[in-house]
């Protein structure tokens, strides 16, 4: 072995989650969410407070979150759907889905995705 | 005249006559007495005669007798002695007949004594031979324990080890196979898993160090509240636990341990405690060190019990693989030698405020160090990874290059232009860390339906398409 390795699970995710081993609500990876202003965090545990603080001030899907944080998917789904369920975040993207883009700019997502391929 | 001559004559003949027979009567009685006396002589000669010759006869009987008891106890009378005072176990005497001619003479208190002591000096002698036979017996224990230790010793680390090491690699196994699979389903089983496998490498780390081994696996400087927590990960009923939480770190080769130690700690403190009942960790941070408490409302150990645990986890009692009791005990003297070897300590004070039992780490300020605050927010960069989807910002760099990076503005339909900050490169190796950087909802929204439609399959797609 040679030094410390980074092990990013030596907190076990069932504990991060606190046993819960599902979300309480439908949050997906491609979920948007957004920090409620203002929120209290007291009483939040850590992960959920990173999670948080991640999401202040804008829109995050919950692969980015999960991708910034190193944490498993399932487990940034469970925390963000506490979250959701407690007033800390929001997911505004049925609202946001109203206003659907137009087909100009998905044209322009795609082949900007691909340019990068 | 003549009368009275013969008168006189015969008076004189009378007289002589009468001194002669008183002569005779005389000489007669002392002839007998003679006689008698002779005979009295004789007689007291041979009896004097007789009884020496019994005496003698008695003198050659002893004679005989001592020469038989010498000549008895020189061929075969003395080892029987020797042995039987080797062979009885008690201090028996042995019993000597003397024959009866020896009967309460000094020969035979002589030869009594002489027996006595051969007795006594092969009694000192028994006693000598079978103190040196256990000396040697003792040390030949003794041997057959040490090597027998270190063989259970070497066994039990043998095993130990295999079994950590396949622990790990399975945690590992685990940690990949929750960023691979996001169904509901399978996190679950993988929980399950992981949580009994926790479980096992604890056990198995436990006699590990019993063993003489040392805990291995390497961790990065650790915050308190990542020690505790990862210390819950490996107790059966973590969801009971409560902790505070402490941004202080521990020093790389300290981690491990402590989050051992607590894990043992939190599981007799959860183990004991009803099932409606916490166990709350706390830190205190004080000039010298931090001290972790575990408090628990489990059942009160008896006053005996907290001292045994108590010598047991202060390292007074010490540690033997032969003489391991039951769990929490093995536990406890594991958290002990884990103490000793990276320098923290471990005690037990009890009852606490909740009527149950408190449990006391001090870690010193030698294992304290600042954790680097690795925790990515929203104006830090980290390393992009490849879960799920990207950040943002590639799709507007993407979209910079697709519209012949104008300088600025946005373009037609809304994306945000940018500057390229560096020459494009022609070969570039690596993606630059991006950062991850709320973007505007719309946008946002926009890519995740592409890439939602992307991955839709036909009839999904269809199906979606009947929703909208």
């Amino acid at each position: 072995m040679s030094g410390p390795r980074r092990d990013p699970d030596v907190v076990r995710p069932y504990v991060r989650t606190g046993g819960r081993s599902r979300p309480s609500r439908d949050v997906r990876l491609e979920t948007l969410v957004i920090a409620v202003h203002d929120p209290l965090t007291q009483g939040l545990e850590p992960d959920a407070r990173r999670v948080l603080d991640l999401c202040r001030g804008g829109v995050l899907a919950v692969a980015e979150i999960a991708a910034g944080l190193d944490l498993p998917p399932s487990v940034v789904r469970i925390l963000v759907s506490g979250l959701i369920d407690t007033g800390h975040l929001a997911a505004p993207s049925r609202r946001v889905r109203a206003d659907a883009p137009s087909a100009d700019l998905l044209k322009e997502v795609l082949h900007g995705l691909r340019s990068i391929a | 005249m003549t009368t009275s001559i013969l008168e006189t004559a015969a008076a004189v003949l009378l007289v002589v006559a009468l001194v002669a027979v008183a002569m005779a009567v005389r000489f007669r009685g002392a002839a007998r007495r003679q006689t008698r006396r002779t005979e009295q002589l004789v007689q007291q000669h041979q009896a004097t005669v007789t009884a020496e010759q019994s005496r003698v006869r008695h003198l050659a009987e002893q004679q005989q007798a001592v020469e038989d008891a010498l000549a008895y106890l020189a061929g075969a009378g003395l080892s029987e002695v020797g042995a039987a005072a080797l062979e009885s176990e008690e201090a028996r005497e042995v019993e000597l007949v003397m024959p009866p001619p020896l009967v309460g003479t000094t020969a035979a208190r002589r030869i009594e004594e002489l027996v006595t002591r051969h007795t006594d000096l092969m009694r000192s002698l028994r006693e000598e031979v079978r103190a040196a036979a256990d000396r040697t017996a003792e040390e030949r224990v003794a041997r057959a324990h040490n090597d027998a230790r270190d063989a259970t010793r070497a066994a039990v680390l043998t095993f130990a080890t295999a079994l950590v090491s396949l622990g790990a690699e399975l945690a590992e196994e685990i940690s990949t196979g929750v960023r691979v699979h996001q169904d509901d389903e399978a996190y679950a089983t993988l929980m399950g898993i992981d949580h009994t496998s926790q479980q096992m490498l604890r056990v198995a780390q436990g006699y590990m160090v019993l063993a003489g081994g040392t805990l291995g696996r390497r961790l990065p400087a650790t915050s308190f509240t990542d020690i505790a927590r990862a210390a819950m990960g490996r107790v059966q009923g973590y969801e009971r636990v409560r902790t505070q939480e402490l941004d202080q770190g521990v020093v790389p080769r300290a981690v491990e341990a402590l989050v051992h130690t607590l894990a043992i700690l939190l599981d007799n403190a959860v183990r004991y405690s009803p099932p409606t009942a916490y166990a709350e960790v706390s830190f205190r941070t004080g000039h010298n060190g931090v001290t972790v408490i575990i408090d628990d409302a489990g059942l009160q150990m008896s006053q005996e019990q907290l001292d045994r645990a108590r010598a047991i986890l202060t390292g007074k009692e010490p540690v033997d693989i032969h003489a391991l009791g039951a769990y929490p005990q093995t536990g406890f003297r594991v958290a002990s030698l884990l103490a000793a070897r990276y320098g923290f300590r471990v005690d037990l004070d009890a009852p606490n405020l909740f009527g149950g039992t408190r449990a006391l780490v001090f870690v010193p300020s030698a294992l304290l160090t600042a954790v680097p605050d690795d925790v990515p927010t929203a104006h830090q960069p980290y390393p992009a990874r490849s879960y799920g989807g990207q950040s943002p910002e590639p799709a507007g760099q993407a979209a910079q290059q697709a519209g012949q990076s104008a300088p600025g503005g946005t373009t037609a339909s809304g994306l945000t232009r940018r500057r390229r900050r560096v020459p494009a490169q022609t070969a570039a190796p690596l993606p630059e860390p991006q950062e991850v950087r709320p973007g505007r909802p719309d946008i946002a929204a926009a890519w995740v339906d592409g890439s939602r439609r992307g991955r839709l399959t036909d009839s999904e797609s269809a199906s979606s398409k009947g929703d909208s």
